[in-house]
């Protein structure tokens, strides 16, 4: 095989990859906005935390596993309070909400500035096993990531799709006053889901620490990205946010080996442009009925 | 006295809708609520279920004060409701929406029950609920409401946008209910349909109850019809 095909196949893989942690992301936005119609503009920052605590707790604990369990649990602890006495007391103040998720987004980055500190830092792989694909070496912790964010986004859409409890989200998403006329507690359905989205964003922030730099600004871009995603996949749709996720960190990571970081990321602003041209309401989005 | 409404006030906001609204409903009755377009009929379901709570009143439901209590306790009370428009969850499918209605509620056999009543229902289970006809979806929003196995069933104009065939077998389930044991509160602006069905009807004029007859005091009583609703019947 040519090499520039190996390495376009090289950074496709890269792409994918990190298309999966994005659509970990992206998903538990959707959800956040989809039930509670709150912008979290600190999504992002739930992601940088979660990466800032496995920076920490992976060498801590001496497991990964161990600290993909306690990082989640402890976003969870963070982000009951959050949607309870934060966001809950302006539900239906769309502004509002998003102002107060802005002030939360500067008050973990400066927690995270003043306890982790300002330079970006790297930290080892936890797996540091390499495959052989294609003949190029390829780590075993990117493809480990890959397993687990599959397994975690099929456990997502179980949960949803074919548990009592996802029918009540995805009724409380539809129709909230209908919801509670069916005697579902939309109050815990709003928790239960901000916790939920705010853990699948530091999931995504622990698998991605060991393959990106650590620092306090990190969620930034990354929350850019998993916007454009559920612009893009559609809002409220799970299949809709991982084809999106796939495509757009594919065509970034393979526009890469011919285009500057920048340009490569402005082509995903394209393809978002055009296909909000074609269909306005995302790629599996659906009409109001 | 399984519903009872007394001296309730109502506001959207700043607009003071329902003006002291005083009714009762006992078991077994089918009671119908009629007025003009705007008169705060709607507006009193939506305070007995607690869309929208009272400024001031008190609403009992077999004997428990349910003025103050949150949409979704009274939700798990043995009241249903199919507001106007049906509001059903559009994206999912119709089995998904009747499993809704059997949260609190778990009796094997249930869904067979309801495919008595409403026998075109079974094939579309796995369809979406947002896209079944106007009298598909009227057949579903009901089903999924006596899923809850109610004591007091309250209908927000049920007739709306159905053909003259469903009405008819509409108006059927709706007295067989009924005959079974439902209580009835029904909304509706078809006021044959409703004079059909109810054995008391109340009428409102600009958010309070003015009227209140039974079926039989109303045979021939055209004045009346005039008086509040503004139609001859």
């Amino acid at each position: 095989m040519p090499e520039w095909l190996l390495n376009v196949l090289f950074l496709l893989m890269n792409g994918l990859i990190w298309g999966l942690i994005i659509a970990l992301i992206a998903l538990g936005l959707s959800l956040i906005f989809g039930v509670m119609g709150i912008v979290n503009m600190a999504h992002g920052d739930l992601y940088m935390v979660g990466a800032v605590l496995a920076f920490y707790l992976i060498p801590l604990l001496g497991s990964f596993w161990l600290a993909l369990l306690v990082v989640p649990l402890i976003i969870a602890v963070i982000a009951a309070p959050i949607e309870r006495f934060i966001l809950r007391p302006y539900e239906g103040h769309h502004a509002v909400t998003m102002i107060a998720t802005v002030g939360i987004s500067f008050i973990l980055q400066q927690a995270a500035l003043a306890t982790y500190g300002g330079i970006p830092k790297k930290m080892a792989d936890p797996w540091d096993v390499t495959f052989n694909l294609f003949g190029v070496s390829y780590p075993g912790y990117r493809l480990l990531i890959a397993g687990i964010s599959i397994v975690i986004l099929a456990a997502i859409w179980l949960f949803l799709y074919r548990t009592s409890y996802g029918v009540l989200i995805r009724a409380s998403i539809q129709d909230k006053n209908m919801a509670a006329a069916m005697g579902i507690d939309v109050n815990r359905v709003l928790i239960g889901t901000f916790v939920l989205g705010s853990v699948l964003a530091a999931i995504g922030g622990v698998l991605a620490a060991p393959i990106t730099q650590v620092f306090y600004l990190m969620g930034a871009d990354v929350a850019l990205l998993a916007f454009i995603v559920v612009i893009i996949g559609g809002l409220g749709s799970l299949g809709g946010t991982l084809v999106a996720a796939l495509s757009l960190c594919a065509i970034e990571g393979v526009m890469s080996a011919v285009l500057n970081p920048t340009l490569s990321k402005a082509a995903i602003f394209v393809v978002m442009i055009v296909i909000l041209m074609i269909r306005p309401r995302g790629l599996f989005g659906e009409a109001e009925h | 006295m399984l519903l009872t409404l007394d001296d309730v006030h109502t506001y959207y906001g700043k607009s003071y809708i329902l003006q002291g609204v005083s009714l009762e409903v006992n078991k077994r009755e089918i009671v119908a609520l009629l007025g003009r377009n705007g008169v705060g009929k709607t507006t009193t379901l939506n305070t007995i279920i607690g869309f929208v709570k009272p400024r001031t009143g008190k609403i009992s439901l077999d004997g428990v004060d349910i003025t103050a209590m949150q949409a979704f306790r009274i939700g798990r009370l043995k009241i249903a409701y199919v507001p106007q428009g049906r509001h059903l969850f559009p994206k999912m499918t119709v089995l998904e929406n009747l499993k809704t209605g059997m949260i609190h509620t778990s009796r094997s056999g249930a869904l067979d029950r309801v495919f008595e009543l409403f026998p075109n229902i079974r094939g579309k289970l796995n369809q979406k609920a947002g896209s079944l006809s106007g009298g598909e979806q009227q057949a579903v929003a009901i089903s999924r409401a006596i899923l809850k196995e109610p004591d007091i069933l309250m209908l927000d104009e049920p007739t709306t946008g159905l053909m003259p065939l469903f009405v008819a077998s509409l108006q059927e389930i709706i007295a067989k209910l009924n005959a079974e044991g439902m209580t009835i509160l029904l909304v509706e602006e078809r006021v044959p349909f409703a004079l059909a069905l109810a054995d008391r009807v109340y009428f409102m004029v600009k958010g309070r109850v003015e009227h209140t007859a039974t079926r039989e005091e109303l045979q021939g009583r055209k004045d009346i019809f005039v008086r509040y609703l503004g139609i001859e019947v």
